[in-house]
């Protein structure tokens, strides 16, 4: 130990005066230890089933999705609203691949065995509860033509979609009412798909983005009281010019950086994956649909992403906020990964939750208020810092780290 | 300048200090107790991270509580047992501890090479601290605690782990910063204190004992040390009429250190000045009159052939 060590008696406190944002981004930093990157990226992967709506993205035509491969054909061929001549246009665009199926059928011995020549025959019959033409599917599915009857499947989806008419609305109140007829006296209708919307606001993409990155936020977030609890560095912190108050509130910031990184980069790995689904050229579409997916607001697809991706950014700033509470007051890593995961099933699992608030987000005629699912989140944030507020105060009263 | 005045520390009903009255100005203060008295929790009051039950620490006449990070900003504090992960260099470390004492990029790692070149760390800045021995580890923790030059430095134990060189270095070091600040350090190693400490604080039962400089500490026992040899025979009986400070075994008996409350000495008695060492042991000897028992090594069974050496 050298005993010439510089100590001036003064020192200017310019040194101090730049602080906040350096401190809270060593303790962003500290969440990112390489184990617990890679622990949060073998999750990725084990959730990353919330890819699977992407049907484009995996190879084989069995796993194409038809639906949306059409409306992107027709979105290049009339815009992202289709009027009646344009829909006339469309549904005459497909007399030649009619024609191209009605000979695959006629040259087909297993069609002629069961009387069909035709391929609109074909699709009556396959209406049919007894109509016998599951052994024709499986041939079609398996020969030459399966890609020409899907997209004509899919053609024929998108026209009755179109022909449906008027919403059903039954059970709905005035304001829904006003709103369906708003929509229904469009001459035009949207190109997207009819269950383009579902797709991503329901069970298949939103909630599994959800609960990705509020696995992830929790991951990450665990160790951040205990750690440095555990780590000894307890005393240094409360005695360090931040003190636990100061700590607390960078921690709690890192937290929600965290929170924040895990809801963006998931929402970039969303916006990269439509790009590359060949669906993109849809994001300008409108939402409401005319007989069905009606929501609050004409919003298009990629403003109606974003703006109910909210939500997600909002679930991992709780979870965050939640985590944090739960590593202050946990006394040990399995206690709090324990009720972490609790909370999360409860979450995931329960139909009282998370799938209420995210399901549908603005649609109308399911009895709910656009404001519903902002003020439920709101609430859900503000309980989230209640607790971590009491985990401060408890921190503040500690004497023993 | 530090005050503790009439403060009182409690861990529910139990009393761990009991109305202490103190004043530190700038010099280095030797808190010297064994285990268990109150020291730590002394050290944790002085530091900001408990308040006291009763009572109020001042620095420069306002309280700790009120000046809040405006103090921790002078405050370096070395805690008796303190962190970090094991994966951190001491670099890293320290830049960490630099920032959350609010210390800018550029002058956190200044200041923390310049710190651990003056701990002589300089070469192993950059290695993980699982790699370091209890020594090192305790010169990082020193070199944190002068990070952002404080103004009031509390070290609990901080030679703890260092060799001999290092704790002598240390000394060196604690009289240079004890001549424009405040520097408190705890240590039940009488030796760590004796030379560099302006004054020493004795702390028993929770309370103040005694606070002075080193020679007035030793004046308390001034006259009344003395060392004499005595025989196998005597030697236990002996022990149970003075307070030993040390004891040696010999040949053909024992070589007693010890402190005797007669008026008048036997001829074969020695007068020695006391050392800091004496009167620790005598202050903090138990109800029988023993010295700490970890003061001293333990005697040999009669007739082993071999005997105890003081300390």
């Amino acid at each position: 130990m050298k005993t010439a060590v510089h100590t001036p008696a003064n020192r200017s406190a310019s040194g101090y005066e730049r602080l906040k944002i350096r401190p809270v981004w060593l303790e962003f930093r500290k969440l990112f230890m390489p184990k617990r990157v890679g622990l949060a990226l073998l999750v990725l992967l084990l959730v990353g089933m919330w890819l699977y709506p992407f049907r484009a993205m995996y190879p084989g035509a069995a796993f194409k999705d038809w639906d949306t491969a059409v409306a992107v054909q027709m979105e290049a061929d009339y815009g992202l609203r289709i009027d009646e001549a344009e829909f006339n246009r469309f549904k005459q665009s497909l007399a030649p691949k009619i024609a191209e199926a009605d000979a695959y059928i006629r040259s087909t011995p297993a069609f002629a065995r069961a009387g069909l020549d035709s391929y609109e025959r074909y699709v009556k019959r396959d209406r049919m509860i007894n109509g016998g033409t599951l052994p024709l599917n499986r041939i079609v599915e398996a020969g030459p033509a399966a890609d020409l009857f899907a997209e004509l499947q899919a053609s024929r989806n998108w026209i009755e979609y179109y022909e449906m008419g008027t919403a059903n609305t039954l059970g709905m109140n005035e304001a829904e009412k006003k709103r369906a007829s708003e929509v229904e006296s469009r001459d035009w209708v949207s190109v997207l798909p009819p269950n383009f919307v579902g797709m991503y606001s329901s069970w298949n993409l939103l909630n599994r983005l959800a609960v990705t990155a509020m696995l992830i936020t929790a991951m990450l977030v665990m160790p951040i009281q205990i750690g440095d609890r555990r780590a000894g560095l307890g005393e240094l912190q409360a005695s360090s010019k931040a003190g636990i108050t100061g700590l607390f509130r960078m921690k709690t910031a890192a937290a929600l950086w965290a929170g924040t990184l895990a809801a963006g980069t998931l929402l970039v790995v969303l916006l990269l994956a439509y790009r590359f689904s060949g669906a993109w050229t849809l994001m300008g579409a409108d939402i409401n649909g005319k007989a069905g997916g009606l929501f609050w607001y004409d919003l298009s697809f990629l403003q109606y992403v974003l703006a109910t991706y909210a939500a997600v950014f909002v679930l991992c700033w709780m979870t965050a906020l939640l985590t944090v509470f739960f590593s202050s007051v946990a006394p040990n890593y399995v206690v709090l990964a324990g009720a972490v995961a609790l909370t999360l099933i409860l979450f995931y699992e329960s139909d009282y939750l998370l799938n209420p608030l995210l399901n549908h987000m603005l649609g109308v005629g399911l009895g709910r208020s656009p404001l519903r699912t902002p003020i439920a989140l709101g609430i859900l944030l503000l309980a989230s810092a209640a607790l971590a507020y009491i985990a401060w105060k408890r921190e503040t009263k500690r004497v023993r780290w | 300048m530090l005050i503790v005045r009439a403060a009182s520390r409690r861990y529910g009903d139990d009393p761990a200090l009991e109305r202490l009255d103190l004043e530190f100005q700038n010099g280095v203060y030797g808190l010297l107790a064994p285990n268990g008295a109150g020291k730590t929790t002394l050290l944790k009051m002085l530091a900001g991270l408990l308040p006291p039950s009763e009572g109020e620490i001042l620095y420069d006449g306002e309280p700790l509580a009120d000046l809040d990070e405006k103090y921790r900003m002078k405050l370096g504090y070395l805690p008796q047992r303190f962190g970090y992960y094991p994966g951190d260099t001491p670099l890293k470390y320290m830049q960490y501890l630099a920032a959350i004492k609010g210390m800018n990029r550029k002058e956190a790692s200044e200041r923390s090479e310049l710190l651990l070149d003056a701990v002589a760390l300089g070469e192993a800045k950059r290695r993980k601290m699982k790699t370091f021995s209890g020594g090192m580890i305790q010169r990082v923790g020193i070199a944190q605690a002068l990070l952002n030059d404080p103004r009031v430095l509390i070290l609990d134990e901080p030679t703890a782990g260092l060799d001999p060189k290092e704790r002598g270095r240390f000394r060196s070091l604690l009289t240079q910063l004890g001549r424009d600040r405040i520097v408190i350090l705890s240590t039940h190693v009488v030796s760590d204190v004796e030379s560099a400490a302006n004054e020493i604080i004795l702390l028993k039962d929770g309370r103040v004992f005694a606070k002075d400089k080193p020679e007035g500490i030793c004046l308390m026992l001034a006259g009344r040390v003395y060392e004499t040899k005595i025989g196998d025979a005597e030697a236990d009986a002996f022990r149970e009429r003075y307070a030993i400070l040390a004891e040696r075994g010999e040949p053909d008996g024992w070589r007693m250190r010890f402190v005797s409350e007669a008026e008048s000495a036997l001829p074969q008695w020695q007068a020695v000045q006391p050392t800091l060492e004496d009167v620790f042991l005598y202050v903090y000897r138990d109800a029988e009159g023993r010295a700490p028992e970890r003061m001293l090594f333990p005697r040999e069974p009669a007739g082993s052939g071999k005997r105890g050496e003081s300390v």
